[in-house]
């Protein structure tokens, strides 16, 4: 067989397992349907640029293969062909570049009605604290963690009094309103990742990253670890439920809070010296 | 054999240079060409089994001995990279398996195939065979330190391999070894393993600093009569710009290394912030690990193009001789070499848009990636228009050639989504990246080694390897890593992160467990495709075609030595001349379709050459 | 400069296809510098350093604990005093070119003694400097501005003792041979004399880089970074 004629079986079998493939992306669940739409014109454009390289190449294949006594054309540059060739390209990058920007602008700059959540990480588990009634977060510190802290939340820290902790791997969202994911890590680098949500961003130990979304479909999902964490990497997972407002507001209030937790620990000390006294 | 005086090398220099003081050219004998004023080099000539064949300071040897220990290395990746497929494709058949493991062949893979296997082969092992004689020197120029440069990567292979039978095993921090993770507890080879794999790597970039002083300045400083460097073959221009990259890309490498090392054995912080680990405040604090990341990648990426850029000269040469036609646009594709290699050392961060970096670095590390994508993809153009109107023999080398036109441009497609910050959001640390490096920095530099093999085994054997097992060897090769890394691409899209042990309680990712089954197979038929070379390698020596002089009827020097294969010191008693570049296929009115570089003018008069 | 730039970019525009460039080609003589390899080698080998030292430097700046007292400097100590030296050793070496021209051999000799002395009186300043920190409470794990600070002066060493292993090479040589034998060794002299100035310049760029600064101008490129 002409090996052009495999080639070409190539160039056509990919595009037809394009077109059938079962494994596609998972249905967006957040505003961020734009990241698709520049996947998709890259896609296009860039898909276009590689079926058109191959299928030319192909040609070649078939109208140059060698023939005896026949000579090549001698041509070293054609300056005029290169010109339009750069200037193609570099359009055609472009267009795809400024698009790319334009949505990178939106990820980075958080609107302000967004609910800040403060994910933790460490391996290989994650837990949550969301603002109380001040909508705003305590400060923490990683030397104040243990058993009876274990936000490590800073004790002199008035924001922190009424943070909601959700000692879970699984948090709830309120559908159509923005968040703010706060993400911090207690030890090594994980990522925060629910694919459907199509955002991410590595937690860093030693400094808080962000980023941000707004989940508009009402499910569950699964979270993922994004960023490599040591053995226990494949296993870090989590679920998130995105609710309505009332099923959202029901939840928030069964759990728990930092003062709650703060009470119930001194009860249990209490109670352990009168145990101890007796 | 060092103590011998004779290794010193002595140049004489009293000669100036000589771009300016062409005046020869109006001299009425058109061959004429004033008589060398660069005095010849006194090569150190072993004869002990020892000097000439283990301690040797002859550049072809040395290239042949880097070539076959960074294959020794690729076959322990390949078979790391079987095991992984297994526990990916087949976890019950891999139940020997553990995540440790796991991680820990993923790592060796990642680290052996990106610089043991891949650079070593292509700067170590083309670059010495090929750059003196391509250039028409009788050697490197410190061939005494040529020797110490391979002996160095010898050693730094032990002690990475070393590290396999070390409590604790070899690291499994993931090749990009980032900190903290990779010296605490809860990665596998946290202990000696990393300790090693620093080591490994340090004396790795001290070796190859050796041998790159070498290339360089071999290039720049001893070509022959006639050779500028605009007349000096793309595979040259792309070793030597490689070279410099490394050069200057490999300190990062080493300054993380040692840092790294610092903070595992003697409790600095320069990567390490305050820790929580097992419950317990661990001693470190005030570092930053994404510092190592800049500092990886830095190196990381110019890594990259180390890589391809030889890749990338090594295919046009192999194009331009077996279309037999001048490489088109042969000044672009300089251009290009070099852009690139500049740029290269301005987009590192684009692996790093979702590590945590100030955000507003994206904006820039994006731009300046896509601006590299335009001199890439002008090299592409110019590889395809090489074969429009060409005369193209359709034979194994050419085969390679086309398999890496198809897998590159693949690849470089797929990095224009990568290299677009918003587009690399979602598919960053996902099966996307996966099959986006192994086809443009995996499959297609692999398709170059295959075709560069066909290509040049008979200038270092005599002897041609045979054409019909070349053939399968490269339809096995081609269709199978096709089909390996083009449905990963659709794992990506699904979500499926990266270096995941196992995957398969996920809701939403089980219709994956098909694909994986379908690419593990196929990865299984590549890696052993791989034999079918070194069965045809070893039946041609024996009894492969004898090649005789020049058998693809090439321009280059490297083929126009006068004995072949080429014997130490190269050129026998009289340097060549060069009066010509090296893509003079097809001249109109000559009487063959080739002229090599030293056919003098005289001999090929009544060609008229066009002008552009 | 605008020289080599103009070499280098004429050189990429050159069409090397037609004749009458190939004409001028011919006569080339296959050399890019008018250089000795050995010259070459010693550029290239300061190209790779200076990549090194400036990724410290900025490893170093990016760490830097905030509440570091920089000031310690402005205090009399032995790094006042090692500078010094190796100030010396620069002036030593210009004498010993002067002297070469002169061809008074017998100074160049005595001056190479005092040049690879001085050298090793700055590595012991260098090792005494170190004890006196350690014995202060600063290891080197101490936190990260002394973690840099060992790993550079380190490093800095070892890149003298590198040029130091030469040294012992050329002036072992020069002092065993008479004076024509001498004058033939000026390249490799040379080759030293630059050496040791390059590793001047680093250190006082390492001098005013762990002096100048404070406080505000570290948090200013922390927050570029982070
Ligand atoms: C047929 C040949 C190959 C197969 C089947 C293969 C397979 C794999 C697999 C299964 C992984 C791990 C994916 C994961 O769990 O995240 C991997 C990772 C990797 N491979 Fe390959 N590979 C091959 C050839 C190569 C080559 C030629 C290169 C050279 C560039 C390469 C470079 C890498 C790197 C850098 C990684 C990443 C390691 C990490 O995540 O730390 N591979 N490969
Ligand atoms: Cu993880
Ligand atoms: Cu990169």
């Amino acid at each position: 067989m002409h090996p052009g004629i495999i080639f070409f079986l190539v160039i056509l079998g990919s595009v037809l397992f394009h077109i059938f493939t079962p494994w596609y992306w998972t249905d967006v669940a957040s505003n961020w349907g734009s990241m698709d739409d520049t996947i998709t014109l890259t896609f296009w454009v860039g898909g276009g640029v590689f079926i058109a390289v191959c299928l030319f190449m192909v040609y070649c294949v078939f109208k140059f293969s060698y023939k005896e006594g026949r000579r090549a054309e001698y041509k070293p540059e054609d300056k005029k062909l290169e010109k339009i060739l750069t200037w193609a390209t570099t359009l055609g990058v472009a267009a795809l570049l400024a698009p790319g920007l334009i949505v990178w602008n939106q990820y980075i700059n958080v609107p302000k009605n967004a609910i800040h959540i403060d994910v933790m990480a460490w391996q290989w588990g994650w837990q949550y604290r969301l603002p109380g009634e001040d909508g705003k977060l305590g400060s923490t510190k990683i030397k104040n963690i243990n058993d009876n802290n274990p936000f490590g939340i800073i004790l002199e820290d008035p924001n922190g009094k009424d943070d909601i902790l959700i000692q879970s791997d699984v948090i709830h969202l309120k559908n159509n309103r923005p968040v703010k994911i706060l993400l911090r890590s207690v030890d090594v680098l994980h990522n925060w990742y629910v694919p459907q949500f199509r955002a991410k961003m590595d937690a860093v130990p030693g400094v808080v990253t962000y980023y941000w979304f707004e989940p508009n479909k009402a499910g569950e999902y699964e979270v993922l670890c994004a960023e490599y964490c040591g053995v226990g990497h494949y296993g870090m997972r989590g679920r998130v439920f995105v609710k309505n407002e009332e099923d959202y507001k029901n939840w928030l209030q069964e759990q728990e809070t930092f003062s709650d937790l703060i009470a119930k620990q001194e009860e249990i000390e209490f109670s352990k010296t009168k145990l101890a006294k007796k | 054999m060092s103590e011998d005086n004779n290794d010193k090398i002595i140049i004489q220099s009293q000669s100036s240079e000589s771009i300016s003081g062409g005046g020869s050219g109006s001299t009425t004998d058109i061959d004429y060409v004033r008589p060398a004023e660069v005095g010849d080099q006194d090569l150190y000539h072993g004869h002990s089994f020892i000097t000439k064949w283990v301690f040797c300071q002859d550049a072809k040897v040395i290239g042949v001995q880097y070539f076959l220990l960074a294959t020794f290395t690729g076959i322990i990746g390949l078979i790391l990279s079987w095991l992984m497929r297994l526990q990916l494709g087949f976890p019950e058949l891999a139940s020997f398996m553990t995540a440790e493991h796991y991680y820990q062949f993923v790592t060796m893979h990642g680290m052996i195939m990106v610089v043991y296997f891949l650079t070593a082969l292509f700067l170590g092992g083309f670059g010495n065979f090929l750059i003196p004689l391509m250039v028409g020197a009788r050697d490197m120029v410190f061939p005494y330190l040529n020797m110490v440069s391979f002996w160095m990567f010898f050693i730094a292979v032990v002690v990475l391999l070393a590290s396999f039978f070390v409590p604790g095993g070899p690291t499994g921090s993931g090749w990009t070894l980032y900190p903290p993770q990779s010296i605490l507890e809860g990665t596998p080879g946290s202990g000696m393993g990393i300790l090693l794999m620093c080591l490994s790597l340090i004396l790795f970039v001290a070796g190859f600093t050796m041998g790159g002083l070498n290339y360089l300045i071999t290039v720049l400083q001893a070509r022959t009569r006639g050779m500028t460097l605009m007349r000096m073959p793309l595979t040259v221009w792309g070793i030597f710009t490689a070279t410099v990259l490394a050069m200057l890309a490999f300190p990062a490498l080493l300054v993380g290394s040692l840092m790294m090392s610092l903070d595992k054995i003697l409790g600095t912080s320069f990567f390490m912030p305050t820790i929580l680990q097992a419950g317990e405040v661990l001693e470190y604090g005030g570092g930053s690990p994404i510092l190592f990341q800049h500092l990886f990648w830095f190196f990381g990426h110019p890594e990259v193009y180390i890589v391809a850029l030889p890749a990338f000269g090594i295919i046009s040469d192999l194009i331009s001789v077996h279309s037999r036609k001048n490489i088109f646009g042969y000044r672009m594709m300089v251009w290009a070499i070099v852009v690139i290699g500049g740029l290269s050392f301005f987009v590192w961060a684009h692996h790093m848009y979702v590590s945590g970096m100030n955000p507003w670095f994206g904006f820039f590390f994006a731009t300046t990636t896509l601006i590299i994508a335009v001199p890439t993809a002008m090299k592409v153009y110019n590889w395809v228009l090489t074969l429009w109107r060409g005369n193209i023999r359709l034979n194994t080398v050419m085969l390679w050639c086309l398999g890496f036109i198809v897998t590159f441009v693949n690849g470089g497609i797929t990095g224009i989504f990568l290299g677009n910050v918003t587009v690399d959001v979602p598919l960053s640390d996902t099966y996307f990246v996966i099959a986006h490096f192994h086809m443009v920095m995996g499959i297609a530099p692999l398709m170059v080694i295959m075709g560069a093999v066909y290509h040049w085994f008979p200038l270092v054997t005599g002897r041609m390897l045979s054409e019909k097992l070349g053939k399968w060897h490269f339809w096995f090769t081609f269709l199978g890593a096709y089909s390996i890394y083009f449905p990963m691409h659709y794992l990506g899209f699904i979500g499926v992160p990266r270096r995941y042990f196992e995957m398969y309680d996920s809701p939403y990712v089980t219709s994956a467990v098909g694909m994986n089954e379908f690419i593990s197979t196929a990865a299984f038929i590549v890696g052993a495709a791989q034999f079918i070379l070194i069965y045809n390698i070893i039946k041609s020596l024996k009894t492969g075609k004898p090649a005789g002089k020049n058998p693809w009827q090439a321009n280059s020097l490297e083929w126009l030595t006068p004995s072949v294969p080429p014997e130490h010191g190269n050129w026998g008693d009289r340097l060549p001349v060069v009066h010509r570049w090296p893509y003079d296929y097809s001249v109109p009115g000559a009487k063959e379709d080739f002229i090599t570089q030293t056919t003098p003018p005289s001999d090929v008069t009544n060609s008229e050459v066009e002008k552009t | 400069m605008s020289n080599l730039l103009k070499k280098l970019f004429g050189t990429l525009l050159q069409k090397p296809w037609e004749t009458e460039r190939a004409a001028i080609d011919n006569a080339h003589e296959g050399k890019t510098f008018n250089i000795s390899v050995q010259k070459s080698a010693v550029i290239i080998i300061f190209g790779i350093a200076t990549v090194l030292f400036s990724l410290i430097f900025t490893s170093y700046l990016y760490t830097l604990p905030p509440d570091q007292d920089t000031n310690y400097l402005l205090r009399p100590n032995l790094l006042w005093l090692n500078t010094l030296v190796l100030f010396f050793v620069t002036y030593f070496f210009s004498k010993i070119t002067n002297d070469l021209k002169k061809k008074e051999t017998l100074k160049v000799k005595r001056n190479l003694l005092i040049v690879g002395g001085l050298s090793y009186l700055f590595l012991f300043g260098q090792v005494i400097f170190w004890f006196q920190l350690m014995k202060s409470g600063n290891y080197v794990s101490t936190n990260s501005y002394f973690s840099n600070f060992y790993v550079f002066t380190a490093l800095h060493g070892l890149h003298l003792l590198g040029g130091l292993f030469f040294w012992g090479k050329v002036s072992s040589k020069v002092l065993k041979s008479d004076q024509n034998k001498i004058l033939e060794e000026e390249k490799s002299i040379s080759a030293l004399s630059l050496y040791w100035t390059y590793l001047l310049i680093v250190w006082l760029m390492f001098f005013l880089m762990i002096y100048i600064f404070n406080d505000a101008v570290i948090a200013w490129c922390k927050s570029l970074i982070t």
